[in-house]
């Protein structure tokens, strides 16, 4: 009857404890939401443009290729304006809501230095540069 | 008494494994965004790769160092690139070619390069050093120096137009020619002048000489509010003097 007693005291006050937490978690997991919507809501007036990065997925700097146009893709700010050129062409796109692009640029034989500009809505421009190099005589 | 344990026991279960799954219900939303965005990137990239990559998969990459030649020591070449000084060993069966102003290229041994000419290494990667199987030497050249300007057009004429730049008081005018490639954002379809609105953001890359433009080489049309444009969707490739047989 007492050992009996005893467990039914401590699965008791474990039951308790975890209710406590329970509640507790609950809670805390409530007032996290609302700080969520209250961001929400500050995101939803007009706030300072994202930093403009520029990044190249590919090509590689200094690659040899074989076949023109050359597919640039890499990410950038939402929206910004993405601008390649090299001294004989030059072409441009816009970069998506996630600020990824991808543009064709036509490379001349030989090598092709070639200048990438991204632009965002404030005039602001990051620059990169890539060495490509056109031959169909590799073999 | 027996009832009440397994009873005690199942709700300690149930309540131990309540918060886990709402933990994971919170997390998979942003997991799977990343997860997707990571894909398409990755996607996008082995798309554009296999595009450019000088041959199918199973090949090997081949690189250049392209910049002036500065020294030749045994049989390694110094090339001054962009990005500092990189060496490349010539192999046994590479191919040196010379080009001379006006004359054909020809075929020149390691000890004719001469110092200070273009020059082109290509060959595979060892490391920071490339293994040239071809060198392709020619005199310097002046490069053309192109860069790009942009603002809102102030003004529209048949030969120039002018920007205003948010950062520069200044305003950069724009000489046109018939030469000059326009490209307004709907489809980055060639436009004419007349689709030039007032207070379009516009992007000009232009020729310089001696700190001043002479030359508009092609403009990007951003439509604004009093152009009836619609909104820049992709861009077609701009024509290029891009050659069918590249034989650097």
């Amino acid at each position: 009857m007492r050992k009996e007693l005893v467990i039914a005291i401590f699965v008791g006050l474990s039951l308790g404890l975890i209710l406590t937490f329970g509640f507790y978690t609950a809670n805390q997991a409530i007032k996290e939401k609302k700080t969520v919507k209250t961001v929400e809501v500050v995101q939803a007036s007009p706030s300072p443009l994202p930093a403009l990065t520029l990044s190249i997925e590919s090509p590689e700097n200094n690659l040899v290729v074989e076949k023109t146009p050359l597919m640039i893709v890499g990410k950038s700010a939402p929206k910004a304006v993405i601008i390649a050129y090299h001294e004989s062409a030059e072409n441009f796109t816009q970069a998506d809501e996630e600020g990824l692009f991808s543009l064709a640029l036509p490379l001349a034989a030989g090598s092709n230095k070639i200048t990438l500009q991204a632009i965002n809505e404030e005039d602001k421009v990051e620059e990169k540069k890539l060495t490509i190099v056109y031959t169909t005589q590799l073999k | 008494m027996k009832t009440l344990k397994i009873f005690l026991a199942l709700s300690i279960l149930v309540l131990l494994a309540l918060p886990a799954k709402a933990q994971l219900k919170e997390t998979t939303p942003s997991a799977t965004i990343k997860e997707k965005l990571k894909e398409r990137l990755e996607k996008t990239a082995t798309a554009s790769a296999e595009n450019n990559e000088a041959s199918p998969a199973a090949s090997p990459k081949y690189y250049a160092w392209v910049g002036t030649l500065s020294g030749i020591e045994n049989k390694t070449i110094l090339v001054e690139t962009d990005e500092g000084k990189k060496e490349a060993i010539i192999s046994e069966q590479a191919t040196i070619l010379q080009t001379e102003k006006g004359k054909s290229r020809k075929e020149v041994k390691l000890e004719n390069l001469k110092i200070n000419n273009f020059i082109i290494a290509i060959g595979l990667r060892e490391g920071e050093k490339i293994k040239a199987t071809r060198v392709i030497s020619s005199p310097p050249e002046a490069a053309i120096e192109k860069k790009v300007v942009f603002g809102k057009v102030v003004e529209v004429e048949e030969e120039k137009i002018k920007l205003s730049q948010q950062n520069n008081q200044e305003e950069i005018s724009l000489p046109l020619s018939s030469k000059t490639l326009i490209k307004i954002n709907k489809n980055g379809k060639e436009g004419k002048i007349k689709d030039i609105q007032l207070e379009d953001r516009l992007f000009a890359v232009v020729i310089q000489k001696n700190n001043k433009i002479s030359e508009t080489t092609t403009i990007f049309v951003l439509a604004g509010k009093n152009n009836p444009q619609v909104t820049l969707q992709s861009p077609e490739v701009i024509p290029s003097e891009a050659t069918a047989a590249a034989n650097p």
